[in-house]
């Protein structure tokens, strides 16, 4: 092999191997470069700067998280207010979707057997009584809101204490029904649970009185309930979970 | 040893050249190839050392300025003018159609070659654009005969 040859297959593989390791090597060399020589171009206050502008991002973060957790904080702490008896816990359940019903689609929230939830607890919003879960998956919950034929419940008024059985009228409006007609109620009352009954806590609100009429035979009132909850727009719902529930 | 300074300074202002043309005109068209022809220029006036080593260290120069692969054009050239000096082998001595055959074969083979390793994954590159190499490679050699042809017609008329 002639000397030409020879070094022309040597400067092919120098080549060759350049071609392979070639980044490696680059990168590896400019890094030890990098760092040996970084400060002859940048000065100490472009790397105050950037600690400075890293550290402002990040406490902008922060503060963002904190203010989410501020306003989650208000909405749970004014649901909570309406627990009034000690030996009830709360959980926090969010709403996944709306099924289709005939009167108001049922509320799936996202807690179910797994986390503590049983059939029959009742659920709040931060406006008053959202309804009571009937079905009970591992993951989730169907919620039958108070807007629901199904749903009787027993309600007082807030000032006169006008006693009666509210139930649902179509179109999602809600009537209590079977009010003694001394009892003298005022359109404007609130409306909230009553303590008897023993499904749903008392003091709960559910609405307010809209229009007052007489029931069907005459003999007691009925008044037109406007609800405190806006079935449409609720997401998040306090589930009330009672250390005495039946398993 | 041969001193290869002068040869040097030269390849380095060719490669400064190719860089601005690749820079500019590569961007908006394409650049001119003057590299290769001044190396095998070199190789046949002086020695086989620009065809070897300098090829070797001027596509190694170009491919860091460039930010591409290291070793790709090193590779592309010394394959190149290797091959096209095979083939022409049989053709010597420093006639001025040698150099230009030799060149424009090695230009040639250089691009091929740079295309064929330098694309991921290799060999994809070949498209309708590889015909942009033909007035890449030939300009700068038009050029070159346009200045040898005013220049031999002007040493006619001097003498």
């Amino acid at each position: 092999m002639r000397n030409r040859d020879v070094r022309l297959v040597w400067n092919i593989a120098a080549a060759v191997v350049l071609l392979f390791l070639g980044p490696s090597v680059l990168g590896v060399g400019g890094s030890i470069l990098g760092s040996k020589f970084a400060s002859m171009f940048f000065s100490e206050s472009d790397t105050a700067n950037s600690d400075y502008l890293s550290l402002s991002v990040k406490l902008m973060l922060e503060n963002a998280e904190l203010r989410e957790m501020a306003a989650k904080s208000r909405l749970y702490r004014s649901m909570l207010n309406y627990i009034r008896i000690p030996d009830v816990t709360a959980m926090v359940g969010r709403v996944m979707y709306r099924s289709e019903g005939l009167i108001r689609g049922d509320l799936v929230i996202d807690r179910g057997s797994d986390h503590g939830v049983y059939s029959g607890a009742v659920c709040i919003s931060s406006s008053g009584l959202v309804g009571i879960i009937t079905a009970v998956e591992s993951g989730s919950s169907t919620i039958v809101p108070i807007t629901s034929p199904a749903i009787h419940v027993s309600c007082i008024t807030a000032n006169t204490g006008s006693l009666g059985i509210l139930g649902s009228e179509s179109g999602g409006r809600l009537r209590l029904q079977y009010v003694d007609s001394s009892a003298d109620p005022e359109v404007g009352e609130i409306v909230l649970t009553s303590r008897f009954g023993g499904v749903y806590p008392e003091g709960l609100v559910v609405g307010r009185v809209v229009d007052i009429s007489e029931g069907g035979r005459g003999l007691d009132l009925s008044l037109a309930v406007s609800p405190a909850v806006d079935f449409e727009r609720v997401d998040e719902v306090l589930i009330l979970i009672s250390e005495d529930h039946p398993e | 040893m041969k001193n290869h300074f002068r040869g040097w300074v030269i390849v380095a202002v060719v490669i400064a050249v190719q860089f601005l043309l690749e820079v500019t005109l590569g961007r908006v068209v394409v650049a001119p190839a003057v590299l290769v022809p001044v190396l095998v220029y070199l190789s046949l006036s002086d020695s086989d050392y620009w065809s070897l080593e300098g090829a070797f260290w001027s596509g190694f120069v170009i491919d860091i300025l460039l930010h591409q692969p290291p070793g790709v054009s090193s590779l592309a050239m010394l394959s190149g003018i290797a091959l096209s000096g095979r083939i022409l082998q049989i053709t010597t001595g420093a006639h001025e159609m040698t150099f230009l055959m030799n060149a424009l074969m090695a230009s040639i083979f250089s691009d091929l070659f740079f295309i064929f390793m330098a694309a991921r994954p290799v060999g994809s590159g070949f498209s309708v654009f590889t015909f942009m190499i033909v007035p890449r490679i030939l300009f700068p050699l038009l050029v070159y005969l346009g200045i040898s042809l005013l220049a031999g017609k002007r040493s006619r008329e001097t003498i």
